[in-house]
């Protein structure tokens, strides 16, 4: 071992920390739960008992034709939106377009959970939007149910799509629509022909995204599923059920989830490798600016989207300054439920901040050695564990979690009920974004920078910090924003993992929300609002701002 | 310090590639030494092996006295300017030139004077506080060239670093250079697939193909006495031809026949001259009787300026080129006349068809 470090020095020994984090924080949880879904649920014998009762029963089984209907849902209603957006905002000039894609991507950071509350405050059974239609003799639907997961995906995930076309869209030739027009293609025709080829790698990639994230998203069937569950609400109720037994059936959904989004990267993988395209932009496209109707209806559109998208956010802001009493909101506003908040559970604000920014500290600490490691020294054992260390990706949160406490809830480990185990939970899950960033902004800094620092009798690591550490700092920033985020915002693993003392700021949301007490959630997702709103702010104006965040 | 470089029998392989097959090299103290090859020959594989960029599977690499292989990158002492500049986007001009210096714990006191020195050298002056992306490409690359010098390297290595710069920056920047490299005697390794610019700046050159070493020789030895196809045609323009076909059609003089090289049969044979060794005269006019004439026609009369160049196709379908220079225009021959191309016999250049090594000519 010694040895080993000798011969390959420090980098080397990066590489090694990479698969030792591996190992113990994802490798190990996984194994654990794909060892417990061998053990049958009833009868404790090994094999594979558990997955026959899952596809033979219904109960079960229904679930991951839910999760199918309600992901496929949420991807499709992404695209409409996102595409069209996308198309308008880089093609024509829509007034207020930054603000429009600042909007978008503000939504696409504030967890689903919360647009799936705020809906409730809107189209619940006593919405307030429902009531208003109520009041005039219309019966609205609620938002329980699936149609209602789906919509609050179409919503919360479009920015995907939008964003990832639109960087597309940004670097398609002009040469090539121009020749396909001077060649005789209608714009319809050419749309489809020249335009939609090309930019439809990104439309999947966003999709993928947009679909995972669906798949694995635990808290907005929790909140407005209703009845209709899916694999990740079914994987929790089932783990709280089998508490005083080994937690078979939420070991067995979980893999089945692993599997299925597995499949989904694979492929999207697949059908990307088999269209790719390197542009070598030389013309930028033209911003056409519309005329008459078709103007109006652009903007229309395009504002239409963007505000749907942000209305929940205004919805929750608007009533957290909204006088209650008791789980009832009155007429009046003011700052009660703010104090409620900070002074009732400011346990769950300290909470959140601690383990997010220690969790922050470590990714971007790790992130960035391991970016440097897997981008610049490309050996066999670095693109393994450059793949490796993809795999939360396909991670459900809650399979994580139940992972978690299924590994670290026994010796030698003992941490369940620990703040370590929260951070470790955050470290790992948003460790890619990190690790991703920093191979990103790497791709962008010229290899022969640091052979320069070299060959002038800088040691390795001398023109690391020297040269491409300084120059990473955009890319560093855009990660570490990222990463804290989302960990700031996790629900799904933390949900699992939490006891009385570590509770965060999503939890106490979620269980306001379950409870029905609209005033205190709505003050604590403000204040989680705020912060998302802060770092996005950072992010605009210390990062990697020329690459896009998704 | 100048020192020798001596390159002994280095291979090295890449996944599927013989990048360099046992190379042998010896560059001279103070020499202007030029690797030239088509991408993909190896020459920037051996620029980064000497650098320390890579290890070599084979052989050693002589600094001086000293055997480096084992010797990290960074403590080679070997300057190397890069073909994107590398120049650091974050420092300033005087801190990219003070970086080699710091590395190596050189007194404060003794970094201002050297770097001033290194940039005056290379006419920078005045720019110590400017950041490279107000730099053009060529000024950028004078802080590559500084910043390389300024440690006194033994040895500094050039990686095509005027691939980047337009034409005319390009022709002014060689002889730059070379002038620095001369100033300061330091022994130099340069990488181009830019055969001019081989030409120009190297004392000597070593064209390379495919991993191997085709030829090592002065700039006239190369262009004057390449000693096989690949580098005949490489270096400079050569017309290429079957002696078979030119014997069948190409309408070729009987001179031509008493200096076909003896001991290979004729159709492994191709004879090939430079378009600027010939010369032009219309059919009936007389030709010389000690040259090697090709009769055919002039499909096309290309006037550059400085000289005119004639493509002619010879009888059957061999097509040829000659490059003259004119000055009267009443010299100027017209396209589709009948007409026959003159190559005096000494210009003349012999090759195996198959292994392409040079053939010597009879008589």
């Amino acid at each position: 071992m010694i040895n080993w470090l000798r011969r390959n020095g420090f980098w080397g020994g990066v590489t090694l920390m990479g698969y030792v984090i591996f190992a113990i924080l994802i490798f190990l949880p996984i194994y654990s739960i794909i060892r417990e879904s061998f053990f049958d649920a009833r009868s404790g014998d090994f094999g594979l008992g558990n997955y026959v009762t899952f596809f033979t029963t219904p109960y079960y089984f229904r679930t991951l034709f839910n999760s199918a209907v309600v992901s496929l849902g949420g991807t499709i209603g992404a695209v409409i939106l996102g595409v069209p957006l996308a198309f308008f905002t880089t093609r024509y000039r829509i007034r207020g377009s930054a603000v429009l894609s600042t909007l978008a991507t503000l939504a696409l950071l504030t967890p689903p959970f919360l647009g799936a509350y705020a809906w409730i405050v809107m189209l619940g059974r006593n919405g307030f939007v429902r009531q208003m239609f109520l009041n005039i003799g219309i019966e609205l639907p609620t938002i329980f149910g699936p149609l209602g997961i789906i919509i609050v995906f179409t919503l919360q995930f479009y920015p995907f799509v939008y964003l990832l076309t639109a960087g597309g869209l940004k670097t398609v030739d002009r040469s090539l629509e121009e020749a396909a027009e001077n060649l005789g293609a209608r714009p319809f025709r050419k749309f489809m022909k020249v335009t939609m080829p090309l930019v439809l790698p990104s439309i999947t990639s966003g999709a993928l995204l947009a679909f995972m994230l669906a798949l694995s998203n635990f808290g907005t069937p929790m909140i407005i599923g209703g009845g209709f569950r899916v694999l990740p609400t079914m994987a929790y109720a089932m783990y709280t059920s089998e508490v005083a037994t080994r937690p078979a059936m939420a070991s067995t959904i979980s893999i089945i989830m692993v599997f299925v989004a597995a499949m989904a990267i694979f492929l999207q993988r697949y059908a990307a490798n088999r269209r790719k395209y390197t542009s070598m932009l030389l013309n930028r496209p033209v911003v056409l600016r519309l005329k008459g109707v078709k103007n109006y209806v652009a903007h229309l559109v395009s504002y239409l989207i963007v505000a749907l998208s942000t209305l929940p956010m205004v919805v929750v802001v608007v009533f957290a300054f909204r006088n209650t009493s008791g789980p009832v909101f009155i007429p009046g506003f003011g700052l009660d439920s703010f104090r409620r908040v900070i002074l009732g559970v400011p346990q769950a604000i300290t909470n959140s901040l601690v383990y997010s920014l220690t969790a922050l500290v470590l990714i971007v600490g790790v992130g960035t050695l391991l970016g440097f490691v897997l981008s610049r020294r490309r050996t066999k054992a670095n693109l393994v564990l450059d793949a490796l260390l993809m795999s939360p990706y396909i991670i459900p949160g809650t399979v994580l979690g139940i992972g978690f406490i299924v590994t670290f809830n026994r010796a030698p480990f003992f941490l369940y009920g620990t703040a370590a185990i929260m951070i470790l939970a955050y470290f790992i899950r948003r460790l890619p974004y990190s690790v991703r960033s920093a191979i990103s902004i790497l791709q962008q800094i010229d290899p022969a920078l640091e052979e320069a620092g070299i060959s002038l009798g800088a040691p390795p690591a001398r023109a690391f910090v020297k040269v491409a550490l300084p120059l990473m700092i955009p890319g560093i920033i855009s990660g570490a924003v990222l990463s804290w985020v989302t960990a700031i915002n996790e629900l799904s693993t933390s949900i699992l993992l939490y006891v009385g003392g570590t509770i965060t700021m999503p939890i106490r949301i979620f269980l306001s929300v379950m409870d029905g007490h609209f005033g205190p959630g709505s003050a604590m997702a403000t204040i989680l609002l705020a912060a998302t709103g802060l770092a996005l702010l950072i992010l605009n104006v210390f990062g990697d701002s020329k690459r896009n965040i998704v | 310090m100048a020192k020798r470089i001596l390159i002994d029998g280095v291979r090295k392989t890449f996944p599927g590639v013989v990048a360099l097959d046992n190379v042998d090299i010896e560059v001279k103290e103070g020499e202007f030494f030029t690797l030239l090859g088509p991408s993909g020959c190896g020459k920037t594989t051996l620029l980064r092996t000497i650098a320390g960029f890579y290890q070599q599977d084979a052989g050693h690499i002589h600094v001086g006295d000293a055997i480096i292989d084992k010797v990290p990158a960074h403590q080679r002492d070997i300057g190397m300017v890069f073909q994107n500049y590398a120049v650091f986007p974050h420092m300033t001009v005087a801190e990219n030139v003070a970086f080699g210096l710091k590395n190596r714990k050189v007194p404060n006191a003794e970094i201002g004077p050297r770097v001033a020195k290194a940039l005056a050298t290379v006419q920078l002056t005045g720019y110590e506080e400017r950041t490279p992306d107000k730099l053009s490409g060529g000024q950028q690359q004078r802080v590559g060239l500084a910043r390389a010098m300024v440690i006194e390297p033994r040895l500094l290595l050039l990686d095509e670093p005027l691939s980047n710069l337009d034409a005319k920056l390009r022709i002014q920047m060689r002889e730059d250079i070379l002038d620095i490299q001369r100033q300061l005697g330091i022994t130099a390794v340069y990488v181009t697939h830019d055969q001019e610019e081989a030409l120009v700046i190297s004392d000597r050159i070593a064209v390379m193909n495919f991993g191997k070493l085709q030829q090592i020789g002065t700039p006239w030895e190369i262009y004057r006495d390449p000693v096989n196809q690949f580098v005949a045609t490489f270096v400079g323009n050569m017309n290429v031809l079957s002696a078979a076909e030119t014997f069948a059609a190409a309408g070729a003089s009987e001179e031509l026949r008493r200096l076909m090289p003896a001991g290979v049969p004729e159709e492994q044979i191709t004879v090939a001259y430079r378009p600027e060794d010939a010369h032009i005269v219309l059919s009936g006019e007389t030709t010389p009787r000690d040259a090697v004439s090709f009769a055919g026609r002039i499909d096309k009369t290309l006037f550059l300026g400085s000289s005119v160049v004639y493509r002619m196709h010879l009888r059957g379908d061999v097509s040829t080129t000659v490059n003259e220079y004119v000055s009267e225009k009443a010299h100027l021959r017209p396209e589709q006349s009948d007409a026959v191309a003159i190559v005096p016999r000494d210009k003349l250049l012999f090759f195996h068809k198959e292994d392409g090594r040079r053939l010597k000519a009879e008589g």
